[in-house]
């Protein structure tokens, strides 16, 4: 390959990935340009360091497994990980009895090295709820891609008392919480909540309390990247910002980091201070926008399905929960003019389907690969055989292919499964992956899978290399980094 | 209460490009109050020469003036950035011509040498695109940190020392992770034919 080959292919990488980029940039750029008071993140990075030791002694020790030297079963709180608590038996799906499971971690966030929560109130819809109805249940979202995001969440009903930023808010929506941060809002009389959108409408999520899938009528939202900064959600008690909220055990981590700024505002840049009203901090919020945007701030519209085009109305026919297989649904407001994008799962695995809908013009895209009623009666349900193989993991933990474990920690284990069509040949493939901690370093961590590969027409069932695998599927969610090495955490 | 600000007042990229579909050229004004250092930083670490860059930055808002409309970006910066990153490669290319080069864009392509060879042959503007498709659905399989580490040095030719700060990490663990993303785009390049 010649040198200017090379530099005008990579001009030509195209422009959904510079603007991933960018977005990643203005963040880090944001980040790393703030001003930083290390005196007191180093005293709260040793106060959160004794509290996790606590946590950890207390809860760990009595874990420890004998019976797997080197291993040591992580423990359930809120800072280590669940393995395989998301048991999903979706009876919804085209009448079948299987079952989806995923493993899922939660400590992927916090640890004594993780980046104090922000506290910028962003400018995304912001609106004054209330709290009307907390919901126990653990909800997974039905995303494989990142490795980085397999957290946990909670779904909070919440009441629009006032809308401070933001088109088409509906009065009633869901916000989805990671787990390991929710605490109990209801308290409040009010709360002042600045939203990213998740959804829109019939969003599908794993309900992994119930062992069922769910869809859901009222929009969901999010915070930004959905992991909660505690500036963007504020409390009121009669009127009065409450900072009990941010003094929760769950958010004490960045609590510290906030009570520097308390106890000195005139360093602040929160958008509150002790003792403010509420209308006080609704118009810090509106003159923060006014001065980031010069008076010219654009309210992010919430979207609704009210396409006009017949092939836009037959894609959302297409796409309805529970019918042909499920469709998830996203929201990718930075893709062309924005786009609804679903994909299609199959007893709850994964798919390459998808269908976009372009929000400006209504045009619809389907993928190349879809899925036929004949291949539904034809694949074989590897949820069911991912069932098997976490029966067999609570047993016996299994040993990761290519990393030592002795000298580090267990964080989490996961198992997913997903299906491919390659050249209209069915396929299942089931990855375990583990992620393991340096034992006395939260910042490093070491990452591993193995691969089973279902060859639907020849009946056949294989572990398989991760070579051999790319060679017969491709490389989707087939992780394509070196094994073995420590890498940073988390980005 | 103190309120965070940003140093300029400025206008949002909606209402810019609408300027620029309105023909008035304060579009440009706009652009440069908000983007001129983001701008200017591209075409540096690509041309490493400050009447240059200050070119490449007229270049690209000609650019942005002749192609909005019919273009209407929703992330202008990333809309911008695309424009001058090829103007500083073309002024790349004719500084190379004349020997003139010392860039952060050198630096960055010699450690891709194992799969580059410094010749003129001549391909087509469809193979360029073909591979920039290659290299996309190669950085789209990435994570969030080794596409920033991929674009940075090699979109941006961003220095190692900037990358590992704004990641917060060692200059060696910025190349360490390089040198993994090398292999893996080695390896795809291969695969998809393409002769190293």
């Amino acid at each position: 390959m010649k040198e200017n080959e090379f530099l005008d292919g990579v001009s030509n990488i195209e422009p959904d990935v510079v603007e991933r980029f960018v977005k990643m940039d203005n963040k880090l750029q944001k980040k790393a340009n703030k001003p930083k008071s290390k005196g007191i993140w180093l005293r709260f990075g040793a106060i959160a360091a004794c509290f996790l030791l606590i946590v950890s002694a207390v809860i760990v020790v009595p874990m420890l497994r004998e019976d797997n030297p080197g291993i040591v079963t992580p423990p359930n709180n809120n800072h280590t990980p669940i393995v395989f608590d998301a048991t999903v038996s979706p009876e919804k799906l085209n009448g079948s009895n299987s079952e989806f499971i995923v493993g899922t971690s939660l400590a992927l966030n916090g640890g004594a090295d993780s980046d104090p929560p922000a506290f910028q109130f962003s400018a995304e819809i912001a609106v004054k709820a209330k709290v009307v109805k907390n919901h126990s249940d653990k909800y997974y979202k039905l995303d494989i891609s990142s490795e980085y995001r397999p957290t946990a969440y909670r779904l909070i009903q919440m009441e629009t008392i006032e809308v401070i930023s933001g088109e088409n808010v509906p009065q009633y929506f869901l916000y989805l919480i990671p787990e390991y941060v929710y605490v109990d809002m209801s308290v409040y009389d009010s709360l002042l909540i600045s939203m990213s959108q998740l959804g829109v409408e019939n969003y599908v999520l794993k309900n992994g309390t119930q062992n069922q899938m769910e869809s859901f009528e009222l929009p969901i939202f999010a915070d930004y990247q959905d992991e909660p900064e505690l500036g963007n959600i504020i409390a009121f008690s009669d009127g009065i910002f409450d900072e009990s909220l941010w003094q929760n055990e769950t958010w004490l981590y960045g609590y510290q980091f906030a009570r520097y700024y308390l106890d000195n505002p005139e360093h602040s840049n929160l958008v509150v201070s002790r003792g403010d009203s509420e209308r006080a901090v609704i118009s810090a919020i509106k003159n923060q926008y006014d001065e980031w945007y010069g008076g010219n701030y654009q309210a992010r519209s919430v979207v609704t399905l009210s396409f006009t085009t017949q092939a836009a109305k037959d894609a959302l026919e297409y796409v309805k929960p529970f019918a042909n297989g499920i469709f998830s649904q996203r929201y990718e407001p930075y893709y062309g003019n924005g786009q609804l994008i679903f994909r299609r799962y199959i007893n709850g695995c994964q798919t390459e389907e998808t269908i976009t809908i372009d929000l400006l013009t209504e045009e619809v895209t389907y993928s190349e690969v879809r899925y036929t009623k004949e291949d539904m009666v034809q694949m074989e349900n590897i949820s069911a055989h991912l069932s098997e193989k976490a029966a067999e993991y609570v047993e016996q933990l299994p040993i990761p292919p290519h990393t030592a474990p002795e000298g580090k920690e267990l964080l989490c284990l996961n198992l997913y499964a997903w299906y491919v069509k390659v050249d209209g040949k069915l396929f299942g493939v089931i990855k375990t992956s583990w992620r393991y901690k340096e034992k006395d370093d939260w910042y490093i961590q070491y990452y591993d899978d193995s691969y089973t590969l279902y060859d639907m027409s020849a009946g056949t069932a294989t572990d398989i290399s991760r070579d051999d695998l790319v060679a017969i599927i491709g490389t989707r969610n087939v992780y394509m980094g070196e094994y073995g090495i420590g890498i940073e955490m988390p980005m | 209460m103190e309120l965070q600000t940003k140093a300029a007042v400025t206008m949002s990229d909606e209402q810019i490009v609408e300027l620029y579909w309105q023909r008035d050229e304060q579009a440009i004004k706009e652009t440069d109050i908000k983007y001129k250092k983001f701008l200017l930083s591209i075409a540096y670490n690509i041309v490493h020469d400050t009447c240059d860059s200050e070119e490449c930055l007229n270049d690209t808002y000609i650019g942005a003036w002749n192609s909005i409309p019919p273009a209407r970006p929703t992330l202008l910066q990333a809309f911008l950035a695309t424009i001058m990153r090829r103007t500083a490669i073309d002024c790349y290319k004719a500084r190379k011509r004349q020997k003139r080069i010392a860039s952060e864009l050198t630096v960055s392509l010699s450690e891709v040498e194992d799969f580059i060879a410094d010749d003129d042959d001549m391909y087509s503007e469809t193979d360029a695109k073909e591979l920039g498709r290659v290299i996309s659905d190669f950085v789209r399989l990435l994570s969030d940190r080794r596409m920033y580490i991929f674009m940075s040095r090699y979109y941006f030719a961003r220095q190692i020392k900037e990358i590992a700060r704004l990641l917060e990490c060692s200059e060696s663990t910025v190349n360490k992770e390089i040198t993994a993303i090398k292999c893996d785009l080695k390896e795809k390049l291969e695969k998809e034919g393409y002769s190293i």
